[in-house]
């Protein structure tokens, strides 16, 4: 594995990313959630 | 220059957009008051109105009763109720006919048994607690609201109807504790800004744990999204019972637009605070990859553009609150609400207040004054900057 590709898969990488997936799907979450409770 | 051209741009081109979206959502008809008076008197089949007031009919053409409506601003934008009082004087309903409020409210919140409660209840004998609404703390201008625009209701058909006066309650200025805190928090904040080093620490430490308790813990009344996207819809709260949000909006946009940084988040945040608080346990921050800041930062100002998009869509700007502030100051929220704060705060034990720096639709609102505050002044002070 070469140095760059080693890189790219560092584990603050991957929770980095998991992190903001997480939190922002929820932030969506509880917009949609706002807005389909007021209907 | 280059680079102030392209940010007036994106300037324009946010405003107009979101500024055609309220365009949009205002031009809503006017609610029609004889479906929910109609509701109230049953048998009604005609009305009839005069001064404000409603006369309904059976068939037969019998008076069944009076009705009016009252209209209050909450905490999402004003709320407008209709009353009906039938000919022996006594309440024949009450119906909301409108409201700004968000679902969390209306799941807390116990209307539906104060208006049933009120049936019957000689116009004159109300009770005018809005305790009996309010369910939950931390809501009392939507519950006072409630109670206000039923008592103005009432108010016009006792005049109309039975030639009875009924004055309505006289609202004096609050200035309270919670007011006196937030000047003072704001004062310390532009005071902080003429020292460094530990004085300043020291400084924002007391004025935040003060924060902490008054804004968050003892009032729970942090400036939210939906408190912004109210006032830029043209819901303007009572200022003689909503001060303390007007300090905090006028403290949050005049340093951010004269100093480019806001001493409001810095300073009084409660929030930012308890992050900071619970990041004490396990000392210093970890540092997150370059791309994942500049992601989060980009996903954050997409998605304070739609939540405001959709709340002016709609005219209704209390959907547009996501924080999970209700959750930890009040104890009330949705289970994802209650989700969100969990893993905040679990991750303000690693990372360094990670939603004020990379979720908090405030720091989006901050970054466009910012903007706004780079175009506007003069090139050779922008200069340095750009």
């Amino acid at each position: 594995m070469t140095e760059r590709a080693k890189k790219r898969l560092s584990l603050s990488d991957v929770a980095a990313f998991l992190f903001v997936v997480i939190v922002d799907a929820v932030i969506l979450g509880v917009l949609l959630q706002n807005f389909v409770g007021s209907r | 220059m280059r680079n102030r051209r392209r940010t007036l741009l994106r300037i324009l081109i946010v405003v107009e957009a979101l500024a055609l979206a309220l365009a949009f959502g205002r031009t809503r008809a006017a609610p029609d008051l004889t479906v929910p008076i109609g509701e109230i008197f049953s048998e009604a089949t005609s009305f009839a109105e005069e001064h404000g007031v409603f006369r309904a009919y059976d068939g037969d053409g019998r008076l069944l009763g009076w009705a009016a409506s009252g209209s209050e601003s909450g905490y999402g934008g004003p709320m407008l109720l209709v009353a009906g009082i039938d000919t022996l004087g006594r309440v024949a309903g009450v119906k909301l006919v409108e409201q700004r409020e968000t679902p969390i409210f209306w799941r807390m919140a116990r209307a539906p048994e104060y208006f049933k409660a009120l049936v019957d209840t000689p116009y004159d004998e109300i009770d005018y607690d809005y305790g009996e609404v309010i369910g939950v703390t931390g809501a009392t201008i939507s519950s006072g609201a409630i109670v206000a625009s039923i008592r103005e209701s009432v108010a016009q058909v006792a005049g109309e109807a039975f030639d009875v006066n009924l004055p309505l309650p006289a609202r004096p200025f609050e200035f309270g504790l919670l007011e006196i805190a937030i000047l003072i928090l704001l004062i310390a904040g532009v005071t902080a800004q003429k020292v460094t080093g530990p004085t300043r620490q020291r400084i924002r430490w007391a004025s935040q744990v003060a924060g902490l308790i008054v804004i968050g813990f003892w009032k729970d009344s942090p400036i939210t999204l939906a408190k912004l996207a109210a006032l830029m819809s043209g819901f303007f709260p009572d200022p003689r019972n909503s001060l303390a949000i007007y300090l905090l909006i006028a403290g949050f946009v005049v340093t951010s637009i004269a100093w480019g940084r806001n001493i409001y988040c810095l300073y009084a945040c409660p929030f930012g605070a308890a992050q900071r608080c619970v990041g004490l346990i396990a000392g210093k921050g970890l540092k997150l990859p370059p791309w994942s800041v500049r992601l989060m930062g980009h996903v954050r100002n997409l998605i304070v553009f739609a939540a405001i998009f959709m709340a002016f869509l709609t005219l209704q700007p209390a959907l547009s609150s996501y924080e999970p502030f209700a959750a930890l100051f009040s104890l009330h929220g949705s289970t994802l609400q209650w989700l969100l704060l969990f893993i905040v705060l679990v991750a303000s034990l690693a990372i360094r207040e990670p939603w004020c720096n990379f979720f908090c639709p405030m720091r989006s609102v901050e970054i466009l004054l910012q903007d706004i505050r780079r175009v506007f002044r003069k090139p050779s002070q922008a200069k340095s900057h750009d």
